[in-house]
């Protein structure tokens, strides 16, 4: 039987080749990439932001991300139809939990987890350990940010064009990773201009061509929950939150645990401004010594 | 980017979802362009000066509610009218204010004083969590506040809790590089110990004072032997003028005024909350304890 998530990994892998074999820099481009595209797709963290309460209510609660379906489920969250839940419930997405490649981006808000690029694996195998066909694997993926479709990315398309689209960009993790690496030697004048922010200086041929970073930020959705402990690499809090009691003890666990821990001194009266940069600069050494 | 005047906004919420544990605070601001219902501007804004706001991040009016309804902001009720050289900030009932930037730091600055002074109270008092949350208010309305951070430090090591130690070194650290947290910590602790040498007695309310049937029952006399010149042994008393069979915390608490301590020649106090902190705190090394009947017959240092 066909695997549609493999169909399409095959499918965009196929497109973005002839799209660079039509351009010739973006051709020679992808020839010469160096090892740095292959540490950058293959190692890259996954984040995944938030406001204090809900860090709060992460790490003294299951010490889990959680879907909104299941937040929903347990009470801890009421279903806001003006929420994200509208967009994750037209796509199918809502019981999925959002992280993506890559540092913090709009809204950084003040607090912030990192995983493993390893996370993905384990979402990928059954109980016993054997790769799981692509369609069964507990997390997917997408090169963009799914939640712009519908208002931002494809905005005056209809909506069953928008689902449609969203699901022919649907592919295995962690499998996307080479399509991932293909992306940045070709789109991306250097792939650390996928990390600081900069961009492709090639929209590439996916039809998106609205939209900020959420058009090339590539987005891992992990089934109903990721547990934090064996898959976080680091946190980030500023120093009010980091020196709540609860979240001292925490912290003194994670550190334990060799979760790396960056506490900062927000800038309040700027807001969402400080916690891309503290990322950038902890991914930037982290694939440095990936090396 | 684009560039807009603030006279053109107002504010319809703010970029954070803030716990009730982290309140007052300062937050940014969300502004809705006046003419223009649909328009929202997010922070961060590169500038962010005298009457005009920089930002790259223009959004819809559905944006707010979407960042709402997953906790990343925060609206406001009734909007307010944005201006040149103002603040948004939250109090601890949740209620915006917009003030003068000068005026908002003088009141966080006086907030965080004053919190740190109250937690200083409550740690001499021994009253350890209130103490606790008296500082996380300090360091709510400054985040750079180094006592709120050694508040913590003090009651984390009365709990023994050397890895929650290592934690707000951290955050120490995160406030001041260069900061020698253990010297800082040790300099808070001494001040901590002169400042309840000069508060009178009468002026405090300690979680644990001695109650009046607990003293009765000292004046029964069974309690205490008097026995000079024998040594006491506690986990951290070296010896004493009288023997007890009583655990000397308990003693501390029924006895208050009666004990005087000494490490070497450097006299420790004579109420229960100043030894407590010295011998928990401090590490201070062998101590020599006295207790004193009547209280004013302590002259001068023991010549041990």
């Amino acid at each position: 039987m066909s695997d549609r998530h493999e169909e399409n990994l095959a499918r965009l892998r196929q497109e973005l080749l002839h799209y660079a074999n039509l351009k010739p820099s973006l051709a020679k481009r992808h020839m010469s990439a160096d090892e740095d595209c292959e540490r950058f797709a293959a190692g890259m963290p996954l984040c995944h932001s938030c406001g204090s309460s809900a860090f709060q209510q992460i790490c003294s609660g299951k010490d889990t991300l959680m879907s909104t379906k299941r937040l929903v489920e347990l009470g801890i969250r009421s279903l806001d139809p003006r929420g994200s839940s509208r967009v994750e419930e037209l796509l199918g997405t809502i019981d999925n939990v959002f992280t993506f490649a890559g540092p913090f981006r709009y809204p950084y808000t003040e607090c912030g987890f990192l995983f493993t690029s390893g996370t993905e694996h384990s979402f990928a195998i059954d109980d016993i350990g054997n790769t799981l066909p692509a369609g069964q694997r507990r997390a997917t993926a997408s090169p963009f940010d799914t939640g712009g479709i519908i208002d931002y990315l494809l905005p005056n398309v209809a909506l069953a064009n928008q689902i449609q689209f969203h699901r022919r960009h649907e592919i295995p993790v962690p499998d996307y990773r080479s399509y991932f690496r293909e992306t940045l030697s070709i789109l991306f004048s250097s792939p650390w201009h996928y990390l600081d922010g900069t961009g492709p200086d090639d929209p590439g041929p996916i039809e998106v061509k609205e939209g900020d970073d959420r058009r090339w930020t590539f987005e891992v959705r992990f089934k109903s929950e990721l547990p934090l402990p064996g898959n976080l690499l680091a946190v980030f809090l500023p120093t009010r939150t980091a020196r709540q009691s609860w979240a001292r003890e925490k912290i003194a666990a994670w550190k334990r645990d060799g979760v790396g821990v960056d506490i900062y001194v927000p800038n309040d009266e700027n807001g969402w401004g400080t916690l891309l940069g503290r990322s950038i600069l902890y991914i930037t050494d982290y694939l440095h010594k990936l090396r | 980017m684009n560039t807009w005047n603030l006279k053109d906004l107002e504010i319809v919420g703010y970029a954070e979802s803030l716990p009730d544990d982290l309140l007052p605070a300062v937050v940014a601001p969300i502004y809705r362009v006046r003419e223009d219902d649909d328009t929202l501007l997010m922070p961060p804004f590169d500038a962010h000066q005298g009457d005009k706001v920089k930002t790259t991040h223009v959004r819809r009016r559905a944006e707010l509610d979407r960042l709402v309804g997953n906790e990343q902001a925060t609206g406001i009720d009734k909007s307010i009218p944005a201006a040149p050289g103002q603040l948004l900030w939250i109090d601890e009932s949740r209620r915006p204010h917009y003030q003068s930037a000068e005026q908002v730091r003088s009141h966080f600055q006086y907030l965080a004083t004053a919190y740190l002074g109250l937690a200083r109270e409550a740690l001499i008092l021994q009253r350890f969590d209130h103490a606790d949350k008296l500082a996380q208010k300090a360091i709510n309305a400054d985040n750079r506040s180094l006592d709120a951070v050694l508040v913590a430090a003090v009651v984390e090591r009365m709990r023994g809790n050397n890895d929650v130690l290592d934690v707000l070194s951290d955050i120490a650290k995160a406030i001041d590089p260069q900061i020698d947290f253990q010297q800082q910590l040790e300099i808070y602790l001494e001040g901590l110990l002169q400042d309840n040498r000069n508060v009178p007695i009468s002026n405090l309310t300690p979680d644990h004072a001695p109650s009046q049937s607990s003293i009765a029952s000292l004046a029964e006399g069974l309690d205490i032997a008097d026995f000079p010149e024998t040594l006491c042994v506690t986990s951290f008393v070296d010896r004493c003028n009288v023997a007890f069979q009583r655990e000397l915390p308990a003693l501390l608490e029924t006895e208050p005024r009666k004990f005087v301590a000494y490490a070497g020649d450097k006299r420790l106090g004579i109420d229960e909350n100043e030894f407590y902190l010295r011998e928990r705190l401090a590490h201070a090394g062998p101590i020599a304890l006295f207790y004193v009947e009547p209280q004013d017959q302590e002259l001068a240092a023991p010549l041990w």
